[in-house]
């Protein structure tokens, strides 16, 4: 092994681990949320886009009553709902991709659209 | 010039890169990364830059992908075009490792072609499937790179230096 052999390696090293550290901060998670849906009785009824500064807030019909849904800087929430439980309510504020908000008893779910990472590829 | 004896050596050569294709396909990946392997094939394109040039280099890599995947049944998968790409821009990196840049020995022209091989299929992969994502996973691809290209490097050495004693290049 020559002295250019040593220093390749150690280079190539250093190249992968600051790699490793800062590729991170460009590119966000595998998941990228793009719109929240809003489910009800497992039919789409509403799409919501999420951008950083806007803020929307409209009421929907559930099965057995109405309830709120507001939206700010990229996050969702069910702000009020005329649902014995109130659980949807108190899950509070949703805004990563994964994260669901569910009503039973009017049959909604709220979740995130994403643009799904690769699947495992071998060369 | 193409002499029977060059011809017949070539021949064995992508012959030989074309069984460690299929053969390292069918090797059960023990890493919890997919498409990191070992890189057998690339033992035969390092032998065929060292004994002869680029071209033929180039050639060997070319044909055992294109023969290898038509046994394994990929060829123009997406997989596919990853191996192809990482075979060309590996054997243009260790071409020219050995032809200009004389500093390194086969293992560490071995390690460069390990490591662009798998940037290579790397991009490729991106530009398929549209993503960019997939480059989170550029660092481990970098990284493990070396000790498989030192591995492949090592068993290059000890071929070249038999059919060296052999008088065969």
């Amino acid at each position: 092994m020559t002295r250019a052999d040593k220093n390749l390696i150690i280079s190539v090293f250093l190249v992968g681990l600051v790699l490793y550290f800062v590729l991170p901060l460009f590119t966000e998670t595998g998941l990228k949320k793009t719109q929240a849906i809003i489910k009800q009785e497992g039919k789409i009824v509403k799409t919501v886009p999420l951008t950083e500064n806007e803020s929307s807030r409209f009421t929907l019909q559930g099965k057995n009553g109405p309830f709120t849904v507001e939206t700010q800087g990229g996050h969702i929430r069910i702000l009020e709902s005329t649902c014995p439980d109130k659980f949807c309510v108190k899950r509070g504020w949703i805004s990563s991709p994964g994260e669901t908000i569910i009503c039973v008893p009017y049959e909604v779910i709220i979740f995130f659209d994403t643009e799904s990472p690769v699947d495992a590829i071998t060369g | 010039m193409l002499n029977t004896r060059k011809l017949v050596f070539f021949s064995l050569l992508v012959t030989l890169g074309t069984t460690l294709h299929v053969f390292e396909a069918v090797l059960p990946n023990p890493l919890p990364f997919p498409g990191v392997k070992l890189g057998l094939a690339n033992i035969v394109t390092l032998l065929a830059i060292y004994m002869y040039g680029l071209r033929e280099g180039l050639v060997v890599a070319v044909l055992r992908v294109l023969l290898g995947s038509l046994l394994i049944g990929t060829l123009l998968s997406v997989s596919f075009m990853m191996s192809l790409t990482g075979a060309v821009i590996s054997s243009l990196v260790m071409a020219l490792l050995y032809k200009y840049i004389r500093a390194f020995s086969i293992l560490g022209v071995s390690m460069a072609g390990a490591v662009s091989h798998n940037v290579g299929q790397l991009l490729m992969a991106s530009y398929l499937i549209e993503t960019k994502s997939i480059f989170f996973y550029l660092p481990v691809l970098i990284i493990v790179g070396l000790p498989t290209g030192f591995l492949t490097g090592y068993i290059s050495r000890m071929l070249f230096m038999y059919l060296q004693k052999q008088n065969m290049s």
